[in-house]
């Protein structure tokens, strides 16, 4: 057994730090797209008209039965070469990621509007307001304040996620590990390093949603 | 500009395409069997009254959750053996890693399944004579397998998409397979597009089974009608064709 070579770990830090900024950027900017995504997905879903609710259907089966790394490597190799279009790693990555998180969420808030009673809707509507405020005052901060660990697992899962943008050759925490485990031939020490910090920002992220869920509870 | 997509080229290497989806089968297979087995003993472990066996159990499940699969393959093939000396194949690495961490999130199946099936079975079993073994086998163990069971159909299609993973270290399967056939005819685009039906046919199939089971398993009031099979089938699998699950 050989001894943890901490000092290189440490040497690595400001580049291993700077990929972890790229990670949560990735995430954080496919989650915030993911959300508004999901919305309209999950609005078309709850549609009156038949086609719209057909389409939503078919995209979250299609998106949630597709592996995320089938998903960027047929976007990025595949796509990019039939269509001609050029995209940058990066954006190849938060495309990818927010379409797949908008699947997730769009099933996220539709469970969160079902688990609010029949009644609340017909007491709106009975006070007159229009079928606009009725979702907006009424349905949807009810709906996310039932949603939100479940999206705070959602936020969990694309960090882990964008670990797979690291096929595309984003210098992101995944991709800068495997680089300097080249580099310094020390795998177990970087790619433990990783696995610590990923699991880090998911236990702080779980953290941070517990609070904010008990600040805007009732 | 204009592209005509040939599909042509991937039907010629359709071998290559199945080749790798067999192997996706049996990677996804072999490990959710070892997954179930690890699942049942860390379920029991965490309901046991031995409080070490407890904590462990926790500990396992937290930590498994928390772990991203595709740093965990990477550091499993690369690390392990460097630290240990221990070698392993690229499917053996990848089977290890996706029982280990199915096995967390099957155990809290499991326990949840054997939790929910009420007190007072097990009272009456008692109260009947059976002995602990028995009231086990014969009365909760069969309602918790029928609670169980369509999560764990559901669980499967999630560990074979995470299969995918797996083409990272370099196993031929499905992911890789298809890197290869589009390199050899410079048509990636069919290739990963066919690729990537393959996932999506695969998983809303298993996904319909998993929602098609729990509505034939759920159990019954004996004096409720009946719900006879082919009105359930109908209702679930065309009604409903994909059910919400809940693991990421």
């Amino acid at each position: 057994m050989v001894e943890f070579q901490l000092d290189t770990v440490v040497a690595s830090g400001p580049r291993i730090m700077a990929a972890l900024g790229l990670t949560i950027y990735i995430s954080t900017v496919s989650m915030l797209f993911g959300l508004a995504v999901g919305l309209v997905v999950s609005l078309l879903r709850g549609s009156g008209f038949q086609p719209f609710r057909l389409l939503a259907v078919t995209y979250i089966s299609i998106f949630r039965g597709l592996p995320l790394i089938a998903f960027l490597i047929w976007l990025y190799f595949g796509v990019t070469v039939a269509f001609n279009i050029q995209l940058s790693p990066i954006t190849a990555g938060i495309v990818v990621l927010t379409i797949q998180s908008s699947a997730y969420l769009a099933e996220i808030y539709r469970s969160g509007m079902e688990a609010i009673p029949h009644t609340q809707r017909q007491a709106a509507v009975a006070l007159g307001l229009s079928p606009v405020r009725v979702f907006t005052d009424v349905q949807f901060p009810q709906a996310v304040r039932i949603a939100l660990p479940a999206i705070g697992n959602e936020y969990i899962g694309l960090v882990k996620g964008s670990a797979l943008v690291s096929v595309l050759g984003v210098a992101e925490l995944m991709r800068t590990s495997q680089q300097l485990v080249q580099f310094y031939q020390l795998p177990f020490e970087f790619f433990t390093t990783a696995a610590v910090l990923y699991v880090a920002v998911g236990v702080g992220l779980g953290r941070l949603f517990r609070i904010v869920e008990k600040r805007i509870r009732y | 500009m204009g592209y005509t997509p040939d599909f042509e080229p991937v039907w010629r290497r359709a071998d290559l395409l199945l080749e790798g989806l067999a192997m996706t089968f049996v990677l996804a297979i072999v490990a959710m069997a070892c997954a179930i087995v690890l699942g049942l003993v860390i379920a029991v472990g965490q309901m046991s009254s031995v409080r070490v066996a407890r904590r462990l159990a926790t500990g396992y499940v937290q930590l498994a959750r928390g772990t991203p699969l595709y740093v965990y393959i990477f550091w499993v093939y690369y690390s392990l053996g460097s630290a240990t000396g221990i070698l392993l194949t690229p499917f053996q690495a990848g089977v290890f890693c996706l029982a280990t961490l199915y096995g967390a999130y099957l155990a809290e199946i499991d326990r949840g399944a054997l939790q929910s099936v009420q007190r007072e079975q097990r009272e009456a079993a008692v109260a009947l004579g059976l002995t602990a073994w028995q009231s086990f086998r014969d009365i909760v163990a069969p309602q918790a397998v029928r609670i169980a069971i369509p999560p764990t159909t559901n669980m499967f299609a999630m560990l074979f998409m995470d299969t995918s993973l797996v083409s990272a270290i370099g196993a031929l399967e499905l992911i890789r397979v298809a890197r290869i056939g589009s390199s050899e005819t410079f048509r990636p685009f069919e290739f990963y597009t066919v690729m990537g039906l393959i996932y999506v046919v695969v998983v809303l199939v298993v996904s319909a089974l998993s929602a098609w089971l729990e509505r034939v398993l759920r159990y019954e009031d004996p004096q409720a009608p009946q719900r006879s099979f082919r009105e359930a089938f109908l209702k679930r699998v065309l009604r409903k064709p994909f059910s919400a699950s809940t693991s990421r």
